[in-house]
């Protein structure tokens, strides 16, 4: 059974695992070159154990076995628990390579393969724009994630769980965490730097953990309760979700907003 | 609720979202041990209302129970008694035969290695090829088996056969009957195919406008409807004193008129009130009574 559901699992996640490699290169470029697992790489974990969940959540529904699962005798939501406690080790190799791209200096390599060759030197750039760079392009990963999430679903049903939950957590942790994070710890010069901080890394991580739960156990409650996507049942039940998709692209960009206008600038150098 | 009903549904409502309600005040109430066929046209609601029934959906309204407890949400207990299979199931496609049984063994307390291998044999399913590799027909045989491995009080079959050719779709039906008739179960057949269902149903509920308008035994049924056939010299009169006349075709010196509550011998009464010189009563085929009953109900 346990060997079952573990087979099951990773099978279930083949169609978007080589995601999640090209996530480590780019959080690893992004985020810096210490051969160690920084706050960043805690919350791109995050960021991806959200993913895990809500992905879990709706595997099913997208390969349409749900209905065969959701009616054998199983605790829907011990199920769902199950399949995302066996998808952690997917999480654990993750992190692993993000260590390892730190290792080999992929950074290094990246970024002289790209300003090398029209000349551009990086450290004389000003801090603030870096910072925004960094930010924006987390937040444009994040909606890449979200549609190649919607174009290699059949229907969409895991829209909401998968892309928007994982946008949202982008956008509470820059457009919110990040500031109150630096208002209350006091920012050093760059938040690259901030991240390196171990005392702000898990500070980072524990307030990040807070949406992320609560944003699992929506998840999870949708799907177990209510929301049970079924083809050709009218949709009916996608629109039980849409409204929460609202909302949270709602709050997605409100939080990019005030991560690139207000929030971020405003704590890193009194603009 | 009545201990000899294995499923009870009253006043039942449902529907998605805002949409006007795809089951509407239903009433249904199936037998313990008896087969019983839902029947209805095309997009009328079958495959809802089995999926409330096996708590897949929450009632809007009214209440559904089986075997005893509430449909949903479906306790643990209730799904271990209940086996079902779909049209549109779709099981894991890596899986062979043998690692579908081994993963969902488990969940059931009442799993019966020795009858799943019976089973097995008797369906002639290949146990060590992967879903995926097998025939649709071959496929919906695995879905019966596991469906009937844990010995279930409750079979629910949602169009099993309706993506089966023909030759398939007998050979299935052939199957479905031997078990049937070796178990005697609960089974509620979901289909639009009625001459399945005829071979294999003992109760027949009719399922038209959101509600079941009509459900008793099937022998019954097709004791009281019967189709009269009444010859004419001339041409058949315009008025038919037959209160219980269901549809009438009128043809060159005849009339058919398809009857409600027959009684036997009723027909001389009415032969001599229309003045016929002969009359003949046929049966008809739940095909016929379907039609009969739904068209009727358009009609009203």
């Amino acid at each position: 059974m346990t060997l079952a559901i573990l087979r099951k699992q990773w099978l279930d996640m083949q169609g978007r695992v080589w995601t999640y490699p090209i996530f480590a290169f780019t959080v690893s470029v992004l985020s810096g070159s210490e051969a160690r697992v920084t706050g960043f790489h805690a919350f791109a974990a995050l960021l991806l154990a959200l993913d895990l969940a809500s992905q879990t959540a709706g595997d099913d529904a997208r390969h349409g076995t749900h209905e065969f699962m959701f009616t054998r005798p199983i605790d829907r939501r011990g199920y769902i628990g199950a399949k995302f406690f066996f998808g952690l080790p997917i999480l654990l190799a993750f992190i692993g390579v993000c260590t390892l791209f730190e290792l080999v200096n992929v950074r290094e390599w990246f970024m002289t393969l790209i300003t090398d060759p029209v000349g551009i030197d990086l450290a004389a750039r000003p801090i603030d724009l870096v910072e925004r760079a960094f930010g924006a392009s987390v937040i444009v990963l994040a909606f890449a994630m979200m549609f190649l999430s919607i174009s290699t679903t059949e229907r969409g049903d895991s829209f909401v769980a998968h892309g928007v939950l994982s946008t949202i957590v982008v956008g509470i942790y820059l457009g919110f965490a990040m500031p109150f994070l630096r208002s209350v710890f006091g920012g050093a010069p760059s938040l690259a730097e901030d991240l390196r901080t171990p005392a702000f890394a898990v500070a980072s991580f524990a307030v990040a953990l807070v949406p992320a739960g609560a944003l699992y156990w929506l998840a999870r409650e949708i799907y177990a309760r209510r929301a049970l996507p079924v083809p050709g049942s009218g949709g009916g039940r996608d629109r039980n979700l849409a409204w929460v998709g609202a909302l949270l692209v709602v709050i997605v960009v409100v939080g990019v907003l005030m991560y690139l206008f207000v929030g971020a600038p405003a704590q890193m150098g009194g603009e | 609720m009545d201990p000899e009903l294995a499923i009870e549904a009253r006043a039942l409502v449902m529907r998605y979202g805002d949409e006007r309600p795809v089951l509407d005040g239903l009433d249904m109430r199936v037998p313990r041990g008896s087969v019983y066929g839902l029947i209805g046209r095309n997009g009328v609601g079958k495959t809802t209302l089995i999926r409330v029934l096996m708590g897949l959906f929450p009632p809007t309204a009214g209440s559904v129970t089986v075997l005893g407890e509430r449909a949903f949400p479906a306790s643990v207990a209730l799904r271990e008694r209940v086996g079902y299979l779909s049209q549109e199931q779709r099981m894991f496609e890596w899986m062979t035969v043998a690692e579908l049984a081994r993963f969902v063994a488990p969940l059931y307390p009442s799993w019966d290695g020795r009858y799943f291998d019976e089973l097995r044999d008797g369906l002639g399913l290949p146990l060590n090829w992967p879903l995926g590799r097998l025939s649709r027909g071959e496929r919906q045989k695995a879905g019966l088996l596991i469906a009937l491995a844990p010995r279930p009080d409750l079979l629910v079959l949602d169009e099993p056969a309706a993506n089966l050719d023909t030759v398939l779709r007998r050979e299935f039906v052939d199957s479905v009957l031997d078990l049937l008739i070796r178990d005697g179960m609960t089974v509620v057949l979901s289909s639009h195919i009625l001459p399945d269902v005829e071979r294999l149903a003992d109760h027949i509920g009719i399922l038209a406008q959101g509600q079941i308008v009509l459900e008793a035994p099937l022998d019954a049924l097709k004791e009281s409807v019967k189709r009269v056939r009444f010859v004419f010299d001339g041409d058949p009169p315009a008025y038919v004193p037959i209160d219980q006349a269901m549809s009438l075709r009128r043809g060159k010196r005849e009339l058919l008129v398809t009857v409600r509550d027959y009684v036997a011998g009723v027909e001389a009464a009415w032969q001599e009130r229309m003045g016929a010189t002969a009359v003949e009563v046929h049966g008809v085929d739940l095909e016929d009574l379907f039609v009969e009953y739904v068209t009727m109900e358009v009609a009203e």
